[in-house]
């Protein structure tokens, strides 16, 4: 700049002086003439200055463009391996996006509730009482509001509530009326409760579900302020929720306010079961919440009308855990193996691509010298590899979205409906950008080794000779399929753990036969059918037709169908045995009807089963399980000994000993169990099971016509095969060893994918070498055992270090399902062998492709 | 600056750019030859502020209409000259063209008998 304005001044002044001025006269002239030097001199660096930006940015710019065309035509060049590795990188992308969507919405996202993170759930395993939520809510001072509700509690809506729908079964969830205050969450209709509707003398209301309102009641806005009939009572709609709502999880239809009425002993202090949730008062942590809550129970304990409860172990678990954590806790371990499972996939696809990439950048390298001797430097090469890599990945994250989209609608539809949460679950921006960045880092870890591996400039070397594939960059791909290997092992021996722990649950024997047995939820509705006449009536009716439906063998009846979820205990006393009566044990107890024991094929070890004649009136008898009678009756008879729930003044005479079977879950010491004549303690709801040669699908339309022409209220659900009963409650493991197996099967083709690369093309560069030794005495066998030899040993080593890898897996595992961890031998077998298999199919074609090298290639120079 | 305020240079800061362009049409110069022709055939409208030729040169640069080199001067120095690009050649015309219908208004208004009622007349 200094040098093109000195060059002016100077010229200016020589002029003048040519021109008669004296010098000094010159330099002022120039001066005046010129302006202010330094401030131009200022103004033209500026200029020049921005110009260099903007040129700098535009040949960045360029060479981006060019990169990226030649990446195209490159990446469109060698067309197989490009979609090879755009396809394995959207498994990779789709597969981990999903887990990823899944995560985020059930245990990352806050709670769609406001100020969610001062909500706590309080909880023993056995729930509170109604007085001990009043209590909490009226003394503690850690808690700005207290509310309780009860979950799953089954209800029926009969046909008479304008609707112009069949009765129906639905779960409805009782609750304190501040629930929706404590939440913060508004209705879409109409109101959510007001506060006093859990009050004695107050009309009955119901709140609806978003999803209730749409299937029953056709979304009509007119439902709001109309009475249906829930439970026989009829009921107020005050407003229905919005569409995203769920508490506590989706599969609740309708809101009930539960009663608060501490005139009635009985249900005020003796009904547990009642789950807590609060708000915690500005300030206050869960730790003090918890201090003042035991404070209080401690009080509630001595006040209990009723009963006092032992005080050690009363409340002795009870925390208090913010109330995501509390809904999410039972999925979380699986949520997160699986997002870990899933996250080695694109690992493994990574590696894949890397190798390919590998592959590639050496039968590359005489371009990539030539492009380096013509004056290309390293770092332009390595740029023009990961431009090719960045597309790759972009291609490939592309794609993975697109299968995302659709893998994810359909692990939604897997998934069993009480996962919590799973209405928060969506493909939005904050999921994608995830998967972007997932993508730009894929890129760079597929990318980058390669690149610098294929632009390290041995120029001359590339120019003289024929690359021979050994040496170094042979070691390195060899290294990356094993390690792709140790991760597919990972996950196939984790899924073979799964799969082995869940058939061995399949395998339990539930202690009945389930096959052939057809069941059936009967809900009259309480008010209608009150009183023993009424239920008695409804269901000798229902079973004396039902018996003579075709296809039916034996009818019974069942107060609680085993592996039902609603199933409850009973503190039972025995006569002789039990003296402290706060300390009972807990019994499942049925009421059955005569057949049950002959239509679920449960043996009966002594005594009778039950009969016509046990009826009211006549004796009160009960059957007990065998385990029960071998712990309170060891080596002497039960039958005659008496077993009783004194508060109810019941006392009932054992009759018979039942064999043992699992009436809850196939894990663990069933509970003992004890049966009572349903004639002698009947209920309302109950369930009918039902032998049959034929299926449910069969069955259930006349059986519904049946019912409906005896109580045309009544609703009939669950109407489905025992089998499925039983095996429904391994849902969420079968699940999870679903998802991971489909995962680790992908891992396994991508590592053969990978194996089938590498061997191909180390046999490519070494056709030369396999000729000289062909045309030196080498038979075709020796070629083939030689390169499948090469591909086991590197599938056996990756092998041994995943296992290794699976070993560490197995704790997690047991975390899902117990016993699912358990390192079998069949497995370790299992696992090493299927590897085997796969690494042979993987290399077979270019094992014979090297076996059939002509020995002439040698001389032709290959 | 005192020179800041002078009238002809507020006058020119817009057709600076084209006297620039015009000088360069004849072939490549190095800034001083291009002061010097402004200053012989424009009666030296530049005698004060001769400086901000150079900025105008600088963002004729950045703009692409004209590229400049280092070379030699006739006096055997060295000085940097500039060329009209071909780019730099179409706007001249277009700049000449703009120029000219502006400065034939100009005149035109300037001519004009005067009007009766000026709006701000009474101001």
């Amino acid at each position: 700049m200094g040098a093109e304005l000195g060059f002016h001044l100077e010229m200016r002044r020589a002029d003048l002086v040519a021109r008669g001025a004296t010098p000094e006269e010159a330099g002022r002239l120039v001066r005046e003439r010129f302006g202010d030097v330094e401030a131009v001199a200022a103004e033209c660096r500026t200029i020049t200055h921005r110009r260099e930006r903007r040129r700098t940015r535009h040949e960045w710019l360029g060479a981006l463009a060019q990169d990226l065309r030649f990446a195209f035509r490159t990446l469109g060049r060698d067309r197989i391996p490009t979609t090879v590795a755009v396809l394995t990188l959207a498994l990779g992308i789709g597969a981990s996006t999903v887990m990823f969507a899944l995560v985020d919405g059930v245990l990352l996202r806050p709670l769609p509730y406001s100020s969610p993170g001062q909500l706590v759930s309080v909880w023993p395993e056995r729930g509170f009482s109604v007085a001990e939520v009043t209590g909490f809510s009226e003394r503690s001072r850690t808690f700005d509001e207290v509310a309780a509700y009860r979950a799953n509690v089954g209800v029926s809506l009969s046909g008479d509530d304008g609707s112009g729908r069949a009765p129906d079964r639905v779960e409805s969830v009782r609750t304190t009326a501040n629930l929706f205050h404590v939440l913060g969450t508004g209705a879409a209709l109409g109101r959510t409760f007001g506060g006093g509707e859990d009050r004695p003398g107050s009309e009955p209301v119901v709140l609806l579900s978003d999803g209730l309102w749409r299937d029953r009641f056709g979304a009509d806005p007119g439902t709001v302020g109309r009475t249906i009939q829930v439970d026989g009572e009829g009921r107020t709609v005050v407003g229905n929720m919005p569409p995203d709502f769920q508490f506590p999880t989706g599969t609740a239809r309708l809101w009930i306010p539960m009663m608060m009425d501490p005139a009635n002993v009985g249900a005020f202090w003796g009904t547990a079961g009642f789950r807590v949730i609060a708000r915690l008062a500005p300030g206050a942590t869960a730790a003090q919440a918890r201090e003042e809550l035991l404070r209080v129970a401690g009080q509630l304990r001595v006040e209990n009308p009723l009963w006092t409860p032992a005080a050690e172990g009363y409340l002795a678990g009870a925390e208090v855990v913010p109330l995501k954590q509390q809904m999410v806790g039972g999925v979380r371990r699986m949520l997160l193996l699986l997002l870990g499972a899933v996250g080695l996939v694109p690992l493994i696809a990574c590696v894949n691509v890397a190798n390919l990439l590998l592959a590639r950048g050496l039968a590359r390298g005489r371009e990539l010298a030539v492009r380096a001797a013509l004056g290309a430097g390293r770092a332009r090469l390595v740029r023009q590899l990961l431009t090719e890599s960045l597309l790759l990945a972009l291609l490939g994250g592309g794609a993975g979205v697109l299968l995302a989209a659709g893998g994810l609608r359909l692990v939604l539809r897997l998934l069993p409906a009480d996962v919590p949460r799973l209405g928060d679950v969506t493909l939005d921006a904050r999921v994608l950008g995830v998967a972007f960045i997932a993508t730009l880092g894929t890129s760079m870890v597929f990318g980058l080794l390669p690149a610098i591996r294929t632009a390290r400039p041995e120029t001359s070397d590339a120019l003289r000779q024929r690359s021979t594939g050994g040496g170094r960059r042979g070691r390195l791909q060899a290294v990356l399929v094993a390690v792709e290997m140790a991760l597919a092992v990972v996950l196939v021996t984790g899924a073979g753990m799964l799969l082995r722990g869940v058939s061995r649950l399949q395998h339990v024997d539930p202690g009945f036969a389930t096959e052939d047995v057809v069941t059936a939820r009967l809900s009259p509705p309480e008010r209608e059918y009150q009183g023993r006449a009424a239920q008695l009536g409804f269901y000798d009716g229902v079973l004396e037709r039902a018996a003579a439906l075709p296809g039916v063998e034996t009818v019974a009846l069942t107060s609680q169908l085993p592996f039902d979820q609603e199933n409850t205990t009973w503190a039972t006393s025995i006569e002789g045995v039990t003296t402290d009566p706060n300390d009972l044990p807990m019994f499942d107890r049925r009421s059955v009807t005569a057949d049950y024991f002959r239509v679920l094929g449960v043996p009966l070890r002594r005594g009778r089963a039950f009969s016509e004649a046990d009826v009211v009136g006549a004796p009160l008898v009960a059957i007990v399980d065998e385990a029960a009678a071998r712990r309170f009756w060891p080596g002497q008879d039960p039958i005659g000994r008496r077993v009783g729930w004194p508060w109810a003044n019941e006392w009932r005479t054992v009759v018979g000993v039942a064999a043992t079977v699992r009436n809850g879950d196939l894990v663990g010491e069933p509970p003992m169990a004890v049966y009572v004549p349903f004639a002698q303690a009947p209920v309302a709801g109950a369930t009918l099971v039902i032998r049959s040669v034929r299926p449910p699908a069969q069955l259930a339309p006349e059986f519904r016509q049946l019912v409906a022409s005896i109580g045309a209220d009544v609703p009939v659900t669950q109407v489905r095969a025992m089998d499925e009963v039983v095996r429904g409650t391994l849902g969420r493991e079968r699940l999870a060893t679903l998802l991971l197996g489909a995962f680790a099967v992908v891992a396994l083709v991508l590592g053969a994918v990978g194996l089938y690369g590498v061997t191909a093309y180390q046999v490519g560069q070494r056709r030369g070498e396999i000729g000289v030794r062909m045309a030196l005495g080498a038979r075709a066998s020796d070629v083939l055992r030689q390169v499948l030899a090469r591909s086991v040993t590197l599938a056996l080593a990756g092998t041994a270090v995943g296992l290794v890898g699976a070993l560490a897996l197995s704790r997690v595992l047991d975390g899902i399902l117990p016993g699912g961890g358990a390192v079998e031998p069949v497995v370790l077998l299992a696992v090493p062998l299927v590897l085997l298999v796969v690494s042979i199919l993987a290399t077979l074609v270019p094992a014979i492709r090297a076996a059939s090298v002509e020995p002439t290639v040698a001389l032709s120079g290959g | 600056m005192k020179s800041a305020a002078t009238p002809p240079l507020d006058l020119l800061r817009g057709t600076l750019d084209l006297l620039v362009l015009r000088a360069l049409s004849w072939g490549p110069a190095h800034g001083y030859a291009v002061a010097r022709w402004i200053e012989q055939v424009t009666g030296d409208v530049l005698s004060v502020g001769e400086g901000s030729l150079y900025p105008a040169l600088h963002r004729l640069e950045e703009r692409g209409w004209v590229e400049a080199d280092w070379g030699v001067s006739d006096n055997n120095r060295r000085a940097k000259f500039y060329r009209l690009t071909s780019v730099g050649r179409a706007q001249l015309r277009v700049e000449t063209s703009t120029w000219t219908r502006f400065a034939t208004a100009v005149y035109a208004a300037l001519e004009a008998p005067a009007t009766p009622a000026a709006p701000n007349a009474t101001a």
